[in-house]
């Protein structure tokens, strides 16, 4: 098995809501600029893929393609997706231990705990909507600290809900040159579940393949209660080189032989 | 001209920047700002336009999602931005928050990012002289 590649697409959804593609508004990368990936930074990204062979031809061992999508807008992926959760939560826990430290105190009177009440912030929900059902979600501006309900919601201090991938298609796929799919992961990062394909690396050329991403517009009409995360379906291309170049050995730069490990005798 | 909340993600290639020892090639800066007249996204001299009283924030994110990746410092003119470092509540993953002071009107304010990466001791920074950098608005 050899190294596996991941793949970083970062939206500027703002932009891409704007003109309506996302075309010049999507940046790609992958971890083998060394390798001789080209395009990297932009929305052109062409995967270097080194072919892997036995000498009588046949494919000695695929690759790996790891999918990561992010919005320029969206919290760091390194917060857990249910991090809205938390926060909320966290509002909750500092309210409730307000409350509680009334108890036993001497003094405290009706007019103290209502002043209490009617100070809790809650925060600003808004509504996830897909396929028809929706889920409630709260509001994190860019620093994931809650949105106070009933704010006028400024769109530029609002964290954007992250850009989702739902399917890979296209002439890899068709051709059968990569094997797309969503697997589930313990890493919650993600919200548990991530793209990965298989890459079958006996045939040199540039194949296409496409990706189809989610991104949410967050809509504020004045006649419903709740603003919204209207989901937006885009779609973008980028390309895997595969090279009959021989896999490379990350440590020895040689080929992919015997670890470089001492013999334990 | 209104103040706004600009957000700048800086993505790097960790392992590249750890095996080779250096951030060349392996920094991408980019902002929300590109409708506003920021250039140079996708590389690493993103130049960002801002306004005085303009809020940006930096974070950062790895290639490889195992790998650490942290901003340890912006070096900036403080006589344009104040830059802070803050974490989001509830876990130490940081970000970077600058405010406008000064519009830099049509000169490039250029800055420096100090990253901790891996588990390397110390700390990496971008070399000059091509720069990320902060500039006006144009009109």
């Amino acid at each position: 098995m050899t190294q596996q590649r991941g793949i970083v697409i970062v939206i500027d959804v703002e932009a891409a809501l704007q003109a309506g593609s996302l075309e010049g508004c999507t940046y790609f990368f992958d971890n083998a600029g060394p390798f001789g990936t080209t395009g990297l930074g932009t929305d052109k990204l062409v995967s270097a893929i080194h072919g892997s062979y036995w000498l009588d031809g046949s494919q000695a061992s695929e690759q790996v393609l790891n999918f990561a999508v992010t919005g320029i807008t969206s919290l760091p992926v390194t917060l857990p997706r249910d991090y809205e959760r938390h926060q909320a939560r966290q509002r909750e826990r500092e309210t409730l231990a307000k409350i509680r430290a009334l108890i036993g105190e001497a003094g405290v009177t009706n007019a103290d705990i209502r002043k209490l009440l009617t100070g809790i912030e809650m925060p600003q929900l808004s509504a996830i909507r897909s396929f028809g059902h929706h889920l409630k979600h709260v509001l994190l501006d860019n620093l994931g600290q809650p949105v106070p309900a009933g704010a006028k919601v400024d769109q530029s201090s609002v964290a954007q809900l992250p850009p989702t991938i739902t399917d890979i298609t296209g002439e890899a796929v068709e051709k059968g040159i990569i094997y797309p799919a969503q697997y589930g992961s313990p890493d919650l990062v993600n919200g548990g579940w991530y793209w990965s394909a298989t890459v079958a690396t006996h045939s040199p050329k540039v194949w296409s393949y496409t990706l189809h991403i989610v991104v949410y517009r967050l809509v504020q009409d004045a006649a419903s209660q709740l603003p919204s995360w209207e989901p937006v379906p885009m779609t973008c291309d980028a390309w895997l080189n595969i090279s009959s170049k021989p896999v490379r050995n990350g440590f020895t730069g040689g080929g992919t032989g015997i670890l470089p490990i001492g013999l334990p005798y | 001209m209104s103040a706004n909340q600009l957000r700048i993600l800086i993505v790097v290639d960790v392992v590249g920047a750890l095996a080779t020892e250096t951030l060349d090639g392996a920094v991408w800066l980019m902002d929300s700002n590109k409708t506003g007249g920021s250039t140079n996204e996708g590389t690493g001299q993103l130049t960002t336009a801002v306004g005085r009283g303009d809020q940006l924030i930096w974070t950062t994110m790895s290639l490889e999602c195992e790998a650490f990746a942290a901003i340890e410092a912006i070096e900036i003119d403080h006589n344009y931005c104040e830059v802070t470092r803050g974490v989001y509540e509830g876990t130490d993953i940081r970000y970077w928050l600058g405010k406008i002071k000064k519009d830099p009107g049509k000169s490039l304010v250029p800055y420096n990012v100090l990253f901790k990466l891996g588990s390397r001791a110390g700390t990496m920074s971008l070399s000059g002289p091509d720069l990320p950098a902060i500039t006006g608005r144009a009109e």
